[in-house]
């Protein structure tokens, strides 16, 4: 009961930051005027503000979901799809597509991202799924520097047209519009019903290989499901929105603490909880420093960085 | 402890490969209107800026793998190189331009800060390897991010810094091969009077509690050097990552376990690698010109993936 509870003050600040992220902006609204904008679908609320919202919602949504699939999947709390290389392989697939085809941010971008995030998550998946989770881990790990280090070759080499790029891997939510929220929402969906069918049985993986086997549970096809959910959701989520980092890592910690250990319980509130870390840290982006807008990745870099230091110094052995 | 049977043969052959890329670095290049002045002011100063650096970086690695006691540690890797540019990056944005000075004080502090980190997660000794790694990986990233975030902000320089950031020796001169050189120096003296207590220290802290020493002050002063010296190449030359990485295991496998013979030849093969690496990296596709530090990346990841699948 107290968890439902939690659950609905976690959705009530959700639902607020919404409706003040449709209300802040360039040209202040009033709530009335966001609800007949809406409800006729037209003006700046329905046409920029709200699609950006949504984009940013799903992406907290998604990246959030994936953090804690991962973590589940590796026993490992520090583990996140930034470290793990599925992000930085969405980040060199959109900036190849960025530097060949001009300096456009369209829709194409979002599908080339996709694509680069879900290769590089497979070799990583062919080069690490037999051995144990910390090689797992550090698989992922050298790939991520690999990807990482072809970034910076391709930047520096292009440094007069890499501004673009640059801002697009800092992870922003600038102009995104109907077309994103078309593209993530699916994938959302998918992730949450997929994840939500098998957190039953992931739930003994903390235990050990061992002991989740002798729980007649079906380890290979299960590491694998977990995997390519949390690839799909993170994936889906970097094409939209580029490299926004810590959501992954941070958001699993506080919905742990807000509802146990069980993955069925805890999915539900990680998504929300992402939702709300990114859609504040895009409308804080905005609201800052008019006109100059802060990249939403940064921000939540700046919060999320605090807080991981927290959970290292707090929890120095168990963490 | 004594040197493995491979010292010897692979110093020589080190120091003869040292002296081949020495004559390949100062002869290849376009050709230059001032031979004289191409050779002495150009290409020989960066040669040998290239050279202190990789030694530098060499020794740092192996510092810091056996400060944190981890095989796997690595100043890029745990963020020190980060944080360094960081700072950096911030004073030369708020400050406009900026003494050589005040860029070396700014990475000594920006390094010190990850290099405290870590040293504070490692100090209840029950961090495991992969977790050390992710977690300096978290403050790379954060320091890395934060830094490209100012970096947009200042367009104008966009290109010069970018390239900066991203490890690079062109233009190092006799001042910057001064300053490496010094700072090495003083590390290499204390190597030569530190090297019996590292071998103790090899077999964990108890080990070396027995026989006498303190692991703590060892693992401090460990740390000290090697945030001196990733930050003294940060501001020359910017991070050139996964030197740390490789050579310790190679100056491993044909040194042995002492690190009375270990840190030479740690030193030599680390100046190998940089300077062959920069060599590389502005003679491949000749007009343009690769930042070192991605040359090293490249190598060292691959390396990085075989390592960690066996060590792990």
């Amino acid at each position: 009961m107290t968890k439902l509870i939690r659950y609905l003050f976690v959705a009530g600040a959700l639902l607020a930051a919404i409706l003040a992220s449709l209300a802040f902006g360039a040209t202040e609204t009033t709530f009335q005027q966001i609800l007949s904008e809406i409800s006729q679908q037209r003006g700046v609320v329905y046409q920029f503000r709200l699609p950006r919202t949504l984009s940013a919602v799903l992406v907290g949504f998604c990246f959030a979901v994936s953090g804690t699939l991962l973590q589940a999947l590796t026993r490992n709390p520090l583990a996140s799809p930034d470290l793990l290389g599925v992000t930085s392989g969405g980040g060199l697939a959109a900036v190849i597509a960025i530097l060949v085809g001009g300096s456009t941010v369209g829709p194409h971008i979002t599908f080339i991202s996709f694509c680069g995030a879900g290769l590089v998550a497979a070799v990583i998946w062919l080069l690490g799924h037999n051995a144990s989770p910390q090689r797992f881990i550090l698989t992922g790990v050298a790939l991520s520097a690999f990807t990482q280090a072809i970034i910076t070759l391709l930047l520096v080499t292009y440094a007069p047209s890499a501004a673009e790029a640059m801002i697009w891997l800092k992870g922003s939510l600038f102009g995104r519009g109907w077309v994103h929220v078309k593209h993530l929402l699916p994938w959302a969906v998918v992730v949450l019903l997929g994840s939500l069918a098998i957190a039953y049985q992931a739930n003994p993986l903390v235990l050990g290989d061992t002991i989740s086997t002798t729980l007649g549970i079906p380890l290979k096809r299960l590491k694998t499901g977990l995997w390519t959910l949390s690839v799909a959701a993170a994936a889906a989520a970097v094409a939209v929105a580029g490299t926004i980092g810590f959501v992954g890592l941070i958001v699993p910690h506080v919905s742990r603490l807000l509802s146990g250990s069980d993955l069925r319980l805890q999915l539900p509130f990680s998504g929300a909880l992402g939702a709300l870390f990114v859609l504040s840290a895009d409308t804080l982006g905005r609201v800052i420093a008019p006109p100059l807008e802060i990249p939403a990745g940064l921000i939540c870099a700046f919060l999320g960085a605090p807080y991981f230091g927290y959970l290292l110094w707090k929890g120095k052995t168990n963490i | 402890m004594t040197s493995a049977a491979s010292f010897w043969p692979s110093l020589v052959a080190s120091t003869l490969a040292l002296v081949g890329l020495a004559v390949l670095s100062v002869t290849i290049g376009p050709d230059s209107v001032d031979p004289q002045y191409t050779l002495y002011q150009v290409r020989l100063p960066r040669f040998l800026t290239g050279v202190a650096l990789g030694a530098a970086l060499a020794l740092a690695g192996n510092l810091l793998q056996l400060a944190t006691q981890n095989p796997l540690s690595e100043p890029e890797l745990l963020g020190i190189n980060q944080s360094a540019v960081f700072a950096v990056v911030v004073v030369l944005l708020f400050a406009g331009s900026v003494s050589a000075t005040t860029i070396l004080m700014a990475a000594l502090v920006g390094g010190a800060t990850s290099g405290t980190a870590i040293l504070l997660m490692t100090s209840s000794g029950a961090f495991p390897r992969e977790r050390l790694i992710l977690a300096g990986l978290t403050l790379a990233f954060f320091f890395g991010s934060a830094s490209s975030g100012l970096l947009i902000l200042k367009e104008s320089d966009l290109f010069e810094l970018l390239h900066w950031t991203a490890g690079k020796l062109s233009g190092a001169g006799w001042s910057d091969f001064a300053l490496c050189t010094s700072v090495l120096a003083v590390a290499v003296l204390l190597s030569v009077f530190r090297a019996t207590a590292w071998n103790a220290l090899q077999l964990g802290e108890e080990g070396a509690r027995s026989l006498g020493l303190d692991p703590v002050t060892l693992r401090v002063e460990m740390m000290v050097v090697t945030v001196c010296l990733c930050s003294v190449a940060v501001a020359v030359a910017g991070p050139i990552g996964f030197v740390g990485i490789i050579i310790p295991h190679l100056s491993r496998l044909l040194a042995g376990l002492d690190y009375r013979f270990r840190v030479p030849m740690s030193l030599l093969t680390g100046a190998i690698l940089v300077a062959g690496a920069d060599l590389l990296a502005r003679s491949v596709i000749h007009p343009v010109e690769i930042p070192v530090g991605i040359v090293t990346a490249l190598l060292g990841a691959p390396y990085f993936l075989y390592r960690a699948q066996r060590t792990a």
